[in-house]
């Protein structure tokens, strides 16, 4: 069976910008001889007592090694020393962590269109302004930007993406 | 050891993909390279772009099927590592833990499947893993996960394309 899907939009629509504020991006770099441990740590994990785990990015290296990336948004009733706790378990040879915004989107069949990283990549571009974290995949995209950037690049996205509503904070 | 299986709601693998591997990219050439890619219709179904270490890594896929209208493109760029075929495995639901990314790494990591890359959206996670290796990758990671009775298929049932618009 094939649909065929039919798209012209001078802006292309999205289902609204999601911003969160002050959150913190966790990043390890996994040597390939300890995936499976790490896996399983985090799978048998407390994990009733995490804070939000907003967004993964994990790139293996050209040795096996799994660059892993966490942003985690923690709250007043779960600190973020909650998934510390877990995270310094993870065996690593670097490691680093920083506080960042969290900006994302998914639009109509994302997945399946062109053109949608390139837009995200010249909107900010414009501004001068470099994503810490790009993730597109199945219709979602999300990035990690520099804590206090937020606003700058949901205004810098409006060049190319339509969005429903100024300001959605969930 | 593979302790309890993780309940989800369903699995979808992506058709074959040609993964490209860029480590200390140059943001601009980056950018010319998706423009190019754009306007020739290409889609990437998937990126991951990570600017937060000292090295910069990208990591991008395109259709395996429609590769050859991108090569050329691509091929220009001595430093950009291909890597095929690739399979794009979307786990459901992503439940904002970090249990099920724990079961995906020791699901791979234990059979001695490559990971390539792994990334949250909105509802999933998905790992990028050997396209030639796509029914290992799918019983390892359910010897970790247990689907429902009930599941949607894993491969997709239709496909979309694009039709220009006059």
């Amino acid at each position: 069976m094939e649909t065929i899907a039919i798209y012209w939009e001078p802006i292309i629509k999205t289902y609204g910008l999601f911003r969160s504020r002050d959150l913190v991006l966790l990043s390890k770099v996994v040597p390939p001889e300890a995936v499976a441990d790490v896996g399983r740590l985090l799978a048998e994990g407390d994990f009733e007592r995490q804070p939000e785990i907003a967004l993964i990015s994990a790139a293996a290296a050209s040795d096996g090694s799994l660059r892993l990336s966490v942003v985690v948004q923690p709250d007043e009733t779960i600190p973020l020393s909650a998934v510390n706790t877990l995270w310094k378990q993870i065996a690593a040879v670097e490691e680093a962590s920083r506080t960042v915004d969290l900006l994302y989107f998914q639009g109509p069949h994302f997945g399946d269109r062109f053109g949608i990283a390139h837009a995200v990549q010249s909107d900010l571009a414009c501004i001068g302004l470099t994503p810490l974290l790009l993730v597109c995949s199945a219709s979602s995209v999300y990035m990690a930007l520099p804590s206090g950037t937020l606003d700058r690049a949901a205004a810098a996205l409006s060049r190319s993406f339509h969005h429903p509503s100024d300001d959605i904070i969930p | 050891m593979e302790g309890e299986r993780l309940a989800i709601g369903g699995m979808k693998l992506s058709v074959p993909l040609v993964l490209f591997r860029w480590d200390a990219f140059d943001p601009e050439a980056l950018q010319s390279i998706f423009e190019r890619l754009g306007a020739g219709r290409i889609n990437l179904p998937v990126v991951w772009i990570d600017r937060s270490a000292a090295v910069s890594s990208a990591r991008f896929c395109i259709d395996a099927a429609g590769s050859e209208q991108a090569l050329p493109t691509l091929q220009a760029f001595a430093d950009i590592q291909q890597i095929a075929p690739v399979v794009a495995i979307s786990v459901y639901p992503f439940g904002k833990r970090l249990t099920l990314l724990g079961k995906i790494l020791q699901a791979f990591a234990e059979s001695n499947l490559p990971i390539h890359a792994v990334g949250s959206s909105l509802a999933s996670i998905v790992v990028l893993g050997d396209d030639t290796r796509r029914a290992a990758c799918v019983e390892a990671l359910l010897r970790h996960l247990r689907l429902p009775e009930n599941h949607a298929p894993f491969e997709p049932e239709f496909r979309v394309r694009y039709q220009e618009r006059s």
